[in-house]
């Protein structure tokens, strides 16, 4: 896949138009190999070659919504189960996934190991509220899989850390108890790992409590999935707990924006003035449809920098189905400059 | 099991305790009304007391009434808010309120006219060959005892508010049962229960002193546990809201749920060689009505694969758009049309879309029928035709899910009476023919006599002659 590796192998620190163009051509003769695509390009008025962002806004999508539907349909290659990644239903059905080939898994758990090296600075210790290796090994596979999203496992293992999740018969409750003991015995910086909607309960618990920990010179939250669950929550109070319970400024919150059928993350760097404002690494590319336009006409067409509409992304790194995905978040993009000051920022939900 | 010295101890194993736990329950009063509850009185919105269980008159003036009485009175009370619904401004005010189109609502009121024909709601009485009315009024003698059947007594009714016509059905129940009412206003519409409170507001009879209208916030709590604790609870909504009230009810209330339901249509090989406009134009009808959102709305079909189909699915898109003209769409939801564009883009893109894509209905076709078919539905006039190769294994798909209301026939008679005792080992309570998913005659709702619901049978058992 030489191209498709060449843009991987930039890392995260520096974006090429011309070779991402190029890996993208690749990737589209990869996914031109399923049926279902191969018929949209030719309904289609995309160009048979990419040369700009322009041409790309006119490759058909395949809907999110279509893995639930027939997954299998979409695949291209050797798929394997072995190799699937499911949703963690933090956002919406937990029963989604996605197949994917041994490459396509290598490719995808490179990707975020490496864009998250780029945002994350360095740490002495990570605590994960999250199910560990041992845990996820003595549950039933099928639960183990769905238990949560794979990713803690894939970026974090470069640090010293522990896992802090227990399941109950409640279900799955962190153990917040020894965390903050660990928290209190480690030196140097430590991170703290959760989805958005644990960490609130924590936090809010021990608010209450009136705990609070010190994360050290560079103590960073790292965040990743929705709010569902979270009842009653908003941005500005989870940001305040995490600044009274963590002892962070907003700049040391780093939160993580993805999901399984996208091979690329997305996510504020540590020091951003904004965790809302995402960046997005140079394996991947987003662009904003008219969600009003869509609704109405079923026609996708770009918003004007900065107004909100649906998100389209374009992967060039799977090859394991088409990857120009219709997700139904509403986000926002800012910036004009490919890979120096593009931002976005995600907004809410357009239905499901 | 052993039998313990301790009487409270062996009533807890065999029969639940013998406490009356309820009696202290259900005499508890809500320390917080949510500042947006209101009760109608007099047109007025007035605050509902302390005890909002207070608010229900008895029910003796209607329980005397014999069922001649009541169903004259009660038939020209339906004729008068029929009436008064269909007012130029009370149209517009419904139209604007409930989504719904004028077409739409001129077909509900239509419905309550034909309900109020006095035989009509007479029939409601009958259970098989049981006329409930008989032991209403009196008692009567069964096999070495007798018995009556008295009403519950007073209770609240969870309207859904998606449809006009379908708020009075709870209303004419609890008439012909003489219980007295609360009814609950659905917060997306005060409306259409106002008007029947002003017309009942011009009556002095039974019927009207037993009847309240009121609104709060689904979820409150304990004003709910409170009026949960009546004499009955008559509810009507998705999964989770039914789940929601039982887990507030009272164990002595007699709870009643209809919850969301559904139909599907069955399309057979010969159907498919032989069919005119009237079949077309009835299986348009039950895709339409409503917008698909009543419980007998068809909301998938299966039809037998075969050379015809695609012919047959194309000619049914064109007749469910020409069906417009004579029966105008409600607003779609922005959630709901964003999830049919989506699936109609899908479909598109899939090669599978039948209708044209800027018609207001839609066909779409999908190659076999899975379980995960029915687990979601789109309403607002689609039709999702699944092509199968055997119609008894879609059968047995779709009947597997327990909110199935019926099966639409369109079959050969031979094929209905082969299919027939297959759909009586599904979840379905109807079996009808096109054009006859909403039910014409007063029939089991929800697999129950709902008149009977509402009736508390009591027995004499004493020696007699």
């Amino acid at each position: 896949m030489g191209k498709i590796d060449s843009l991987r192998e930039l890392g995260s620190k520096e974006h090429d138009k011309e070779l991402f163009f190029e890996a993208l051509n690749q990737a589209i003769d990869q996914w031109e190999k399923n049926n279902l695509y191969s018929q949209r390009m030719e309904a289609s008025h995309a160009p048979e070659e990419i040369e700009s962002f322009e041409d790309i806004k006119k490759l058909p999508t395949v809907d999110m919504r279509e893995f639930k539907d027939h997954p299998k349909d979409l695949t291209i290659g050797n798929v394997d189960r072995e190799y699937a990644l499911f949703s963690s239903g933090t956002t919406s059905d937990s029963k989604s996934f996605t197949l994917r080939s041994e490459e396509g898994y290598d490719r995808h758990k490179g990707n975020f190991k490496d864009f998250a090296d780029f945002l994350m600075p360095d740490l002495d210790f990570m605590h994960i509220m999250g199910p560990g290796k041992k845990m996820l090994e003595k549950m039933p596979e099928k639960e183990a899989k769905r238990a949560v999203f794979t990713y803690p496992l894939w970026i974090f293992d470069k640090f010293d850390n522990e896992f802090y999740l227990e399941k109950t018969e409640e279900g799955m409750s962190p153990d917040v108890d020894s965390m903050i003991e660990n928290i209190k015995t480690k030196e140097g910086s430590q991170g703290v790992f959760s989805t958005p909607n644990n960490l609130y309960k924590v936090a809010k618990k021990l608010d209450e409590k009136g705990v609070t920990v010190d994360l050290g010179p560079e103590g960073l939250v790292v965040t990743a999935g929705g709010w569902k669950g979270a009842s009653g929550s908003n941005k500005e109070e989870f940001r305040e707990l995490l600044q009274t319970v963590f002892g962070i400024d907003i700049e040391n919150h780093l939160d993580f924006y993805g999901c399984t059928e996208i091979f690329f993350p997305t996510g504020n760097h540590y020091g951003d003035e904004n965790p809302d404002k995402k960046r997005i690494p140079p394996m991947g590319y987003i662009w904003v449809a008219d969600e009003e336009k869509f609704r109405k006409e079923g026609v996708l067409e770009p918003v004007e920098n900065g107004e909100p509409g649906l998100l389209v992304s374009v992967d060039p790194s799977n090859t394991d189905y088409p990857g120009v995905l219709l997700t139904d978040d509403i986000v926002k993009k800012t910036g004009g400059e490919y890979g120096k000051d593009v931002r976005f920022e995600y907004v809410g939900r357009s239905s499901l | 099991m052993e039998r313990s010295s301790d009487s409270e101890e062996v009533q807890a194993q065999y029969r639940g305790g013998c406490g009356v736990d309820s009696i202290a329950l259900d005499d508890e009063k809500p320390d917080n009304i949510p500042g947006k509850a209101y009760i109608l009185e007099d047109g007025e919105e007035a605050n509902f007391p302390e005890n909002p269980k207070k608010a229900l008159p008895e029910n003796d003036s209607l329980a005397d009434l014999s069922t001649d009485e009541l169903v004259s009175m009660f038939s020209d009370m339906l004729e008068s808010y029929a009436e008064r619904l269909r007012t130029d401004e009370n149209m517009e005010r419904l139209a604007k309120n409930s989504g719904e189109s004028k077409d739409m609502i001129k077909f509900d009121i239509q419905l309550i006219e034909h309900m109020s024909d006095e035989d009509l709601l007479r029939s409601w009485l009958h259970d098989g060959d049981t006329d409930l009315s008989e032991f209403i009024e009196d008692w009567k003698e069964a096999e070495g005892y007798y018995e009556t059947a008295a009403p519950l007594g007073k209770g609240v009714n969870i309207n859904a508010g998606h449809n006009i016509g379908a708020v009075i059905v709870p209303e004419i129940w609890r008439v012909l049962s003489r219980n007295s009412v609360l009814h609950k206003m659905p917060s997306n519409d005060q409306l259409t229960l106002k008007i029947l409170h002003n017309v009942y507001k011009e009556y002095d009879n039974p019927i009207a002193e037993t009847c309240k209208i009121g609104y709060w916030p689904g979820g409150s709590r304990e004003m709910e546990e409170n009026l949960f604790s009546l004499d009955y609870v008559m509810a009507w909504g998705d999964d989770s809201t039914i789940a929601s009230i039982r887990g507030k009810l009272s164990p002595t209330a007699r709870f009643i749920p209809f919850h969301f339901e559904f139909g599907s249509y069955i399309v057979d090989e010969e159907t498919q060689e032989s069919y005119d406009e009237e079949l077309l134009e009835n299986i348009a009808k039950d895709f339409s009505w409503g917008d698909q959102l009543l419980c007998f709305s068809p909301l998938v079909m299966i039809i037998k694969e075969t050379d015809n189909t695609e012919k047959f699915l194309e000619d049914l898109a064109d007749k469910m758009e020409e069906y417009t003209e004579n029966y105008q769409t409600g607003v779609v939801p922005e959630e709901e049309e964003m999830n049919i564009t989506r699936t109609k883009k899908i479909a598109r893109d899939s090669g599978q879309l039948i209708s044209d894509w800027s018609n207001q209905t839609t066909v779409i076709e999908k190659q076999g029928l899975e379980t995960s078919d029915v687990a979601e539905f789109h309403s607002f006039r689609f039709v999702k035709a699944h092509r199968v190769e055997s119609l008894e294994k879609a059968l047995e798909t779709v009947g597997s899910v327990r909110n199935l209301q019926e099966f639409i026939l369109a079959t050969s008679d031979e094929r209905r009476l082969e299919l027939r005792d297959k759909i009586l080992e599904t979840n379905a309570k109807r079996i009808v023919s096109p054009g006859g998913a909403p039910p014409a005659l007063p029939i089991p709702w929800d697999g129950k006599h709902p008149v009977n619901e509402l009736l508390q049978w009591v027995t004499d058992e004493r020696p007699h002659e």
